[in-house]
């Protein structure tokens, strides 16, 4: 205790009228089973979104290889099954559920651990979430862009350009997260 | 479920029922400091008693049973304030040389009752990031300031300089009480 008089905030404070919510065993393990069920649903999803990107991949370059077209195109689709994979796995790993709160560890380091981890993650999207895409990608650009007709070609190079402006995007609003956690983190470094 | 683990849930029930026997009441104004919203409040109550829970699978007495408990509450207050602020559901927080208790509600003699000083004490409370805000609520709690600093993990120097500018907070806008 503070070895001092309360003062009137503290008196106040203490006194306040509250009810605490205890949890009873049934309720823990309701959480527990929604805990589980958040857990396997967003497997499932990812599961699900994967094997169909994999797959989709998969029946065209096989196709392309059965007719004996080992061309840029079934490359870039090859290429694009190992960046999705990639960024599949990586999701995966980043984004697995919160352990329990190891109540050992000061406040203050569990706090920024996590803060340093999301802000790690945000600013890294370039090279977990975007740059296994590319190699598939431009692959596949440039394979559907020596198909194309010249005069074609500017509709080709639209595409392109707005498959990078989102990229882009995607890249800029991750980098302007990981900011805001960097300034939380830097106002959380200050006297220690 | 095999031996083990019931004897092990059976540790960790036992221990939860201490933490909120001994500690419900507290974590409920710790909500209170971390959530506005009456029914936010309750889910946060609710998450926090269940990592509580969560928690005691791993506790094997590193510390005393208190201070975890405050470790993990306000871990998870702190959280919850964080996906709010990055959510846009409430403003950026100020810290303890920036915040100041704005309140043209009340006269000078209306401020004096009780509730109004409560009411604007949570605004206060609701200003701050959650380091300077876990001091203040350890504070108000009457957590010593060398609890605090095994809590936190700040030194008892950042402690006692955070501690003293929440007194003089205190002091200038709630009380005229002792800030030394």
């Amino acid at each position: 205790m503070t070895g001092n008089e309360p003062d009137a905030p503290t008196t106040m404070w203490k006194q306040q009228s509250v009810q605490p919510h205890i949890l009873t065993p049934q309720e823990i393990r309701a959480r527990i089973d929604r805990l589980d069920g958040r857990i396997r649903r967003r497997n499932r999803i990812e599961y699900i979104a994967g094997a169909l990107v994999l797959m989709v991949f998969a029946v065209f370059a096989i196709r392309q290889i059965a007719r004996g077209n080992f061309d840029l195109a079934t490359m870039g689709a090859i290429l694009s099954m190992f960046g999705a994979g990639t960024v599949i796995w990586q999701l995966h790993r980043r984004t697995s559920p919160v352990e329990a709160i190891d109540g050992a560890r000061p406040s203050v380091e569990i706090y920024c651990m996590g803060l340093r981890r999301q802000r790690d993650a945000l600013a890294s999207v370039w090279l977990w979430y975007v740059a296994p895409c590319v190699p598939g990608l431009v692959a596949i650009y440039v394979a559907v862009l020596l198909k194309t007709e010249a005069r074609n070609w500017p509709f080709v190079a639209a595409m392109g350009l707005i498959q990078i402006a989102f990229v882009a995007w995607v890249i800029l609003i991750n980098r302007r997260a990981a900011r805001v956690l960097d300034a939380e983190l830097e106002a959380q470094a200050g006297p220690r | 479920m095999t031996g083990a683990n019931a004897r092990q849930c059976g540790g960790q029930d036992a221990l939860y029922a201490e933490a909120s026997r001994t500690h419900g009441r507290m974590i409920a104004r710790l909500c209170a400091g971390y959530e506005a919203e009456p029914g936010l409040r309750e889910d946060l109550e609710q998450e926090m008693h269940f990592q509580l829970w969560r928690s005691f699978a791993i506790y094997t007495g590193q510390c005393s049973l208190a201070t975890w408990i405050h470790r993990v509450a306000h871990n998870v207050g702190a959280r919850h304030v964080d996906k709010a602020v990055r959510g846009k559901r409430i403003e950026v927080l100020a810290d303890l040389d920036g915040v100041d208790v704005a309140d043209d509600r009340a006269d000078p003699e209306a401020q004096a009752d009780a509730a109004v000083t409560l009411d604007r004490l949570y605004a206060l409370i609701w200003r701050l990031r959650p380091i300077d805000r876990q001091l203040l609520l350890l504070h108000l709690e009457e957590v010593d300031a060398a609890e605090s600093a095994e809590i936190t993990g700040l030194t008892p120097g950042a402690v006692a300089t955070r501690i003293h500018r929440i007194k003089v907070l205190l002091a200038k806008d709630f009380a005229k009480g002792d800030v030394s």
